[in-house]
C-alpha cells in the first residue's frame, strides 16, 4: 500500500493546526460527558436520581439530601480526574479523540487547572458561566490561558 | 516540548484504546466504591448514626398508592414497609409517626394499627394539624401520643357514602338492568335508590366497623370501651380536649416525643425520616399505567368510593 502511495507521487500531506472551533470542542464536551456518564457516573443514579421526588420539588422547590449532595461531589471529582488524566496521558479525551481536537503543552498539573471548572467548591462554579462566555468572545478558555495550554485541531489538506 | 508528559502524540491507536479502557476502568471502580461507601453511611435513606426513625403518616389513608402525581394518600402497604424496615434495623431503638392526615380507608388504618401494636421498639405519635379517625386510629396504636393544643383529632366513626344516580337516569327514561341472584348482591349500585333492607344492611355494616375501630381504640389506650363509646359519636376534638379526655398523652410536638424517646430509651435521639420519594421515570410510568376514563372506569370509581372510611 505504501508503495502505491509512492508511485503516485502525490505531494506531501499539509497540515495546518489552528485553534480547536467552538463546534467542535462542544462536540468533544458532550461526548465525553455521555461517557462519563454511561460508564463512571451510573453507581450514582439511585443515590442522585432515587432521593428526587419531582412532585416535591415542584410544590416545595429543589433540594439535595446530604447523601446527594455527597454524591454530586464526588461524581465532579471524578469528572475532574477523568478530563485531566486523559488529557495528560494522551493528550486527548474520548470525545476529542472523535472530534479529533487535542490539549496540548499540557502536564498534570496543567491539565488540571484546564479542568478547574470542575471543583465542586466556590468559586470554581463561577467558571460554568465565564468559560463559555471567554470562549465565544476570545476564542479560547480562560482556564486555558490561566494553565498555559491551548486546545488545537488538524486541517489535514 | 521540555515538560514531562504522558504518552500523547506519540500514541498508536492501540495504545490509545488500552489506556482509554485502564482510565475508565479505574474511575468505574473508584465511582462504584465511592456509590457503596455513601450509601452505606446513609443507612435507610438519612443519617448515619440515627437511633429515631421518623415515618410520615400524611394524607388519606389508602391500602395502596396507585402513584399518582403529587396523589399526597398514605398508602399502607408503603407504612407497612416503613415499619418492617425500622423493626429490622438494629440501630433504630425507637419509632415516630409524624401524623397529618383526616383518616381514610378502615382496613388500611387497621392495617397499620395493628403492625404497630406489634412493634418490639418504642412508638410515638406526633399529631401535627389532623390526626383524625384512621389516622387517630393509627395514632392510638402507638405507647405515646402527642398532639398540638390546636390539633384536630379524635373523630371516632365510620362512613360510607355513594352518589345516587336513581332519580337522575329515571327523569332522563334510562332504565337501569342489572341481573343478579342473591338478593344483596348489587347493594350499593349507584343507578337505584337503597330499599329500606338494603340500608339497614349497609347501615349494620357501618356500625359494626364502628364498633371494632372503638374497641381498638379503647384497648390501644388501655381504657374500657365504656370510657371510650362517649368519646366516639364521630365528633373530632382539638388537641387540648383530646388531652382532657385521655385521647392524647401530651401536648406539644416532636421536641417532646424526642424528649420522651430519650427518657425510654436512655439516649440522645438522633432522627431519620423515612421519605419515599418518586422519580421522574416512577411518575412518568404511573401516569402511562393509569386507567383511562371510560364508562366502566367511572362505574368501578363510583363502586369504589363505596367503602367504609374511617374519616
Amino acid at each position: 500500500m505504501r508503495d502505491l502511495y509512492a508511485s503516485l507521487r502525490l505531494p506531501p500531506q499539509r497540515v495546518y493546526v489552528k485553534d480547536a472551533s467552538l463546534l467542535r470542542r462542544l462536540g468533544a464536551f458532550v461526548a465525553d460527558l455521555l461517557l462519563l456518564d454511561f460508564a463512571v457516573f451510573s453507581s450514582f443514579g439511585s443515590l442522585l436520581l432515587g432521593s428526587f421526588d419531582i412532585g416535591q420539588a415542584l410544590r416545595e422547590g429543589f433540594t439535595l439530601s446530604p447523601a446527594a449532595y455527597a454524591a454530586a461531589v464526588v461524581m465532579a471529582l471524578l469528572g475532574l480526574a477523568y478530563f485531566s488524566l486523559f488529557e495528560y496521558v494522551l493528550g486527548q479525551t474520548p470525545g476529542m479523540m472523535l472530534l479529533n481536537i487535542r490539549a496540548v503543552n499540557v502536564t498534570l498539573w496543567r491539565a488540571a487547572v484546564r479542568n478547574a471548572y470542575m471543583v465542586p467548591l466556590f468559586p470554581f462554579p463561577l467558571l460554568w458561566v465565564i468559560e463559555p462566555v471567554h470562549l465565544a468572545l476570545r476564542k479560547t478558555r480562560l482556564l486555558e490561558v490561566i494553565s498555559r495550554t491551548r486546545t488545537i485541531e488538524y486541517i489535514s489538506y | 516540548m521540555a515538560k514531562k508528559q504522558g504518552v500523547q502524540d506519540g500514541a498508536s491507536t492501540a495504545t490509545k484504546i488500552w489506556v482509554t479502557l485502564l482510565i475508565l476502568f479505574g474511575l468505574a471502580i473508584i465511582g462504584a466504591f465511592t456509590a457503596a461507601v455513601i450509601t452505606l453511611f446513609n443507612g435507610a435513606g438519612g443519617g448515619y448514626g440515627a437511633n429515631v426513625a421518623v415515618i410520615p403518616v400524611e394524607g388519606v389513608l389508602v391500602a395502596n398508592d396507585d402513584g399518582s402525581f403529587g396523589s399526597g394518600v398514605a398508602a399502607s402497604d408503603t407504612l407497612l414497609e416503613d415499619i418492617r424496615k425500622a423493626e429490622g434495623e438494629s440501630s433504630i431503638k425507637a419509632v415516630i409517626f409524624r401524623i397529618n392526615s383526616p383518616g381514610g380507608s378502615a382496613v388500611a388504618s387497621d392495617e397499620v394499627a395493628t403492625a404497630i401494636r406489634r412493634m418490639q421498639k418504642p412508638s410515638v405519635a406526633v399529631i401535627r394539624e389532623v390526626g383524625a379517625s384512621g389516622a387517630y386510629w393509627v395514632a392510638s396504636a402507638t405507647d405515646h401520643v402527642v398532639a398540638n393544643p390546636m390539633s384536630v383529632t379524635g373523630s371516632i366513626g365510620v362512613l360510607g357514602s355513594y352518589l345516587s344516580f336513581g332519580r337522575f337516569l329515571e327523569h332522563w327514561n334510562v332504565t337501569y338492568n342489572q341481573l343478579i341472584s342473591g338478593e344483596m348482591k348489587d347493594v350499593g349500585t349507584p343507578f337505584r335508590e337503597l330499599t329500606p333492607q338494603e340500608r339497614l344492611f349497609l347501615q349494620q355494616k357501618l356500625d359494626a366497623i364502628h364498633e371494632y375501630f372503638l374497641q381498638s381504640v379503647a384497648e390501644n389506650r388501655n381504657m374500657s370501651a365504656e370510657q371510650v363509646r362517649p368519646l366516639a359519636d364521630g365528633r373530632f376534638f382539638l388537641g387540648s380536649e383530646a388531652k382532657e379526655n385521655g385521647l392524647v398523652d401530651q401536648l406539644g410536638g416532636e421536641e417532646e416525643a424526642l424528649d420522651w424517646i430519650n427518657a425510654t430509651i436512655k439516649a440522645e435521639p438522633v432522627t431519620v425520616v423515612y421519605e419515599h420519594r418518586r422519580s421522574l421515570l416512577d411518575v412518568l410510568t404511573s401516569l402511562s399505567a393509569q386507567r383511562s376514563l371510560t364508562p366502566a372506569a367511572a362505574l368501578q370509581a363510583m363502586q369504589e368510593e363505596s367503602v367504609p372510611m374511617a374519616r
